[in-house]
């Protein structure tokens, strides 16, 4: 799978790495099971800092996309979807959007709910 | 069965060309070295039970009717060796690969199996026998001795692949990535055999077999071959900022299969591979036009090196790869031309 950064970015680096394995999930590149390069190998590939990768590794797994097993490294979960993967995209880009505007983090959440409520 | 082994002289006069000749040179000098060094190795294990004269000759009932002295042997199997060896020198005409060299190298090494199995058990067979007259050749051990051969045989055009495939016609350009500049991107992809981990699972199972056995040589040998196959058995594949890296999976990332920098490679492509009928088989294979972990067919990066030789590795979406690859290659040159 690709991981991109650009440290010219305002996207902090973690999440844009989290944002390359999201994607590579949701166009079926990477399918359950598959196992991520370790935290240090991606770090050196990509000439950023261990930490930094193990932030978008770590985010990833709170979204349920895959396992950090001491030893074992990164796995893909097998309740992973694309489509699962894609709605993660959706929110990123509602996130970065609502940003850009300047919306606090309350502020954006209180967009969702509007939304929900709206139903 | 008439029990000599001339590997020695052979093996020497195609050693000496094989150091400056291509690497196939090696693998069709190598029965000839191996053969002798067992025949040796027999002779001196057994050495001191040997009656004086051995039966080396046997007539069709199995019963010795030809005798000679161990020295009579010693002489003859290495001229033999070297005999057959300096044919097959002959024939091979190092300086090009042809379609013929791989069925010459196995003809190789089913005529030194040929010559080493009847001498070694000739000694065998003379091993602890007070008078040469009562020795017998059991009948089925022809049958087995054809076998022998023909397996060395197999084995060596095994070893020597398939015959050079012509060329690549222009692959259809060398696709790039897009990557603006001041991006970094990261490629990393693992592909696994099923063989190797098989073949090395085995390999370990016999070498612990062997163990329990007290057969110590064999279990440290078997050991060292599941060692060598297992790391083949999952592969990562990486291709970013510094080349493409090809590194156990499962091991520290520091053990490196190989690693290919970017200054060396001139273009890069993704395209199936069929392990088979372009690298003659499975695993680190090495041909005349370059080399390639191949673990299955299918997808794979294709490098050409800068050197005009190529280094293939089997991988699923090597397409990406290889565009990324390229894309990296044309970067480190537009920096290195100023």
């Amino acid at each position: 799978m690709l991981f991109r950064v650009d440290p010219g970015s305002s996207v902090p680096l973690g999440d844009q790495i989290a944002a390359s394995v999201r994607g590579a999930i949701a166009d079926g590149t990477v399918s359950a099971g598959e196992r991520l390069p370790a935290a240090r190998e991606l770090a050196g590939s990509l000439g950023v800092n261990v930490h930094t990768v193990l932030r978008g590794y770590q985010r990833l797994k709170e979204e349920g996309l895959i396992e950090l097993r001491r030893g074992r490294g990164a796995v893909v979960t097998g309740a992973t979807s694309p489509a699962r993967a894609r709605l993660g995209e959706t929110a990123a880009r509602l996130i970065a959007e609502a940003r850009q505007l300047g919306l606090s983090d309350e502020e954006i959440v209180g967009v969702v709910r509007v939304g929900l409520n709206g139903r | 069965m008439k029990g000599a082994s001339g590997v020695g002289v052979g093996a020497r006069a195609r050693s000496g060309l094989a150091s400056k000749g291509p690497w196939w040179a090696l693998i069709a000098a190598f029965p000839f070295v191996a053969v002798l060094t067992t025949v040796v190795l027999v002779y001196v294990a057994v050495a001191d039970r040997l009656p004086e004269p051995l039966a080396t000759h046997f007539a069709t009932g199995g019963r010795a009717d030809g005798y000679g002295t161990a020295q009579d042997l010693l002489t003859l199997v290495p001229a033999l060796l070297l005999i057959s060896g300096a044919v097959f020198g002959a024939l091979l005409q190092v300086r090009a690969f042809r379609p013929a060299t791989p069925w010459l190298i196995a003809g190789g090494f089913a005529t030194a199996a040929g010559i080493g199995y009847p001498s070694c058990l000739t000694l065998f067979l003379n091993d602890g026998v007070a008078d040469a007259s009562t020795v017998r050749l059991p009948l089925w051990q022809l049958p087995v001795a054809l076998v022998v051969a023909l397996a060395a045989g197999a084995l060596g055009r095994l070893l020597a692949g398939a015959p050079p495939r012509q060329p690549d016609p222009a692959s259809g350009g060398a696709p790039r990535l897009d990557l603006p500049a001041g991006t970094t991107a990261g490629w990393s992809h693992t592909v696994s055999s099923p063989l190797m981990a098989v073949l090395g699972v085995v390999l370990f199972g016999a070498g612990l077999a062997a163990g329990v056995l007290g057969a110590w040589p064999a279990t440290l040998i078997l050991t060292l071959a599941a060692a060598l196959v297992l790391p083949f058995a999952s592969v990562r594949v990486t291709v970013d900022r510094r080349g493409l890296t090809v590194a156990p999976a499962l091991l520290p990332s520091r053990l490196r299969i190989r690693r290919v920098p970017l200054d060396r490679i001139k273009q890069a492509t993704g395209r199936p591979i069929a392990a088979l009928a372009e690298y003659g088989g499975w695993g680190y294979r090495i041909r005349p036009g370059g080399s390639g972990l191949i673990l299955r067919s299918g997808d794979g990066i294709v490098v050409t090196l800068t050197g005009g030789r190529t280094f293939a590795v089997t991988v699923d979406d090597a397409a990406t790869a290889a565009a990324l690859l390229n894309t990296y290659a044309d970067r480190a040159r537009s920096q290195q031309g100023g």
